[in-house]
């Protein structure tokens, strides 16, 4: 965790208005940072950004392999889910893809289609396609936001599980505090287009979804929250 | 569509009532027969051979047209839903074309192009062109900017977004579309039929209208719907076994 892998100097990104507004932002290496704010104020379009998926004004060092986790898992309907696995693959890799199965926890549903999938299956699919290449950046925007509240909270403790087996730096926009404390090592909240405050997560790793209901827990979220203004 | 004993029931019920409307004398029975003379037309054009014969050529020319229209509709959709200039330059005519009613162009086709096989397939293959064309344009349009997203943060490659992501999208478009295209093919097939040919399920119709055979007409008719349900049924079944995928009832 020394050198940054990601570094954004002054980006600016403009739609019909300016939405990010000379942002810099660093990220070091196998580091987990989140990023949190009202609706709006450019976290989706920050990740866009340093995926390469739009142009900006400024500058965006990011590594050349990807990963991209939607909100929407966006998977291929049309293909199962090892042919989603296998997308960004450039060989059907079957020791790859049953490597892939066992992390996702998902043995046997190989031939299955997305359809045939819960909400949370679903989505830990999308997020092993994003894994498959091995990237060395995993960017994941509100993954979790279209999952019941059940299926959310699960889906956290085993996000918090599986980021302890793989070695990427992760950045992941969340609309929940909660979410971005239980999983993060820094958390970043933006206002208006640019980084407002940031917060380090102090708690050791693995957490426990229980760590929420503890004193320091929320104390630190208050405190994000009221950066929000 | 499921064919469940209620249904059958139902088809059951209306051949009686047609029975029976005809039995007890209530219709002019020359003007419209009872199912027993159709289905007897029916066995008597079966074993003349030529039954078969008109099936394989109706069949013919709409698969042909099909084919031909459907190839061109397709391509041209999906050219058009990925490049916004061919889109914004050529839609518009293609969408004054399309206002024209199919039947309509029949007159000028046999003019141009006379009473043959080439002229039937041609009013064919423009019928269910444009079905097939706005389906596959719409399907393509309509693909979620995210499966984009993906395709090109996982692959490098034009040639895989292609033949992955840019043509299964729109399948469920393209289903239906077909779908459409056939119906819309039986009823050319029908009309091209009627007049200058020599063969085929129109050519029948429009034969045994001349010597006012109505069985043979309905008989005609029956098997033509027939037709059209089948290979609707047939398209309806082959689509569920390759595209598990899309809703197709």
């Amino acid at each position: 965790m020394s050198h940054a892998l990601v570094s954004v100097k002054g980006l600016n990104v403009h739609f019909k208005e300016p939405v990010l507004k000379g942002l810099f932002l660093s990220v070091k290496k196998g580091e987990f940072v989140s990023i949190v704010g009202k609706s709006g104020v450019g976290k989706s379009t920050l990740l866009n950004a340093i995926s390469g998926l739009l142009k900006g004004e400024g500058e965006i060092h990011a590594p050349p392999t990807i990963g991209f986790v939607f909100q929407n898992h966006s998977l291929f309907p049309w293909m199962t889910v090892k042919e989603n696995l296998s997308f960004g693959l450039h060989e059907n890799d079957e020791k790859k893809i049953q490597e892939l199965m066992a992390l996702l926890e998902m043995q046997g549903k190989e031939n299955d289609y997305p359809t045939q999938l819960s909400g949370g299956q679903q989505q830990r699919v999308s997020l092993g396609r994003a894994l498959a290449t091995n990237p060395s950046l995993l960017l994941m925007d509100e993954p979790f936001s279209s999952l019941d509240g059940h299926t959310r909270l699960r889906m956290q403790e085993w996000m918090m599980n599986l980021i302890q087996k793989i070695d990427t730096t992760t950045i992941l926009v969340t609309h929940d505090v909660d979410e971005a404390i239980l999983l993060s090592d820094r958390i970043v909240v933006m206002k208006d287009g640019s980084i407002h405050s940031e917060h380090v997560v102090p708690f050791t790793k693995p957490r426990l979804n229980e760590i929420r209901y503890q004193q320091p827990f929320q104390e630190l979220k208050k405190k994000i929250i009221e950066s929000y203004d | 569509m499921k064919m469940n004993w209620k249904a059958l029931a139902f088809l059951a019920g209306m051949l009686a009532f047609w029975h029976g409307i005809v039995w007890m004398q209530l219709v002019n029975t020359a003007l419209f027969p009872g199912p027993f003379a159709v289905l007897e037309a029916g066995i008597s054009w079966f074993n003349s051979g030529i039954l078969l014969q008109d099936v394989g050529t109706s069949i013919w020319r709409l698969l042909t047209g099909l084919a031909i229209g459907g190839t061109l509709g397709i391509l041209l959709g999906l050219a058009m839903g990925r490049i916004f200039f061919l889109e914004e330059t050529a839609a518009p005519f293609f969408h004054i074309l399309r206002a024209f009613p199919p039947v309509a162009i029949i007159p000028l086709i046999i003019v141009w192009l006379g009473i043959g096989d080439i002229a039937k397939i041609f009013s064919i293959a423009f019928a269910v062109f444009f079905p097939l064309w706005i389906s596959t344009l719409i399907g393509v349009k309509s693909i979620p900017k995210e499966y984009l997203k993906v395709a090109t943060l996982f692959s490098k490659h034009p040639l895989k977004t292609l033949t992955r992501v840019v043509i299964p999208a729109p399948l469920p478009f393209l289903v239906s579309g077909v779908r459409i295209a056939i119906g819309m093919g039986f009823i050319m097939v029908f009309v091209s039929e009627l007049a200058g040919a020599s063969s085929g399920l129109g050519y029948f119709i429009a034969s045994a209208q001349i010597v006012y055979r109505v069985d043979q007409m309905m008989a005609g008719l029956i098997v033509l719907g027939l037709l059209s349900f089948l290979t609707d049924y047939l398209f309806v079944r082959v689509s569920q076994r390759l595209f598990p995928w899309v809703n197709v009832q």
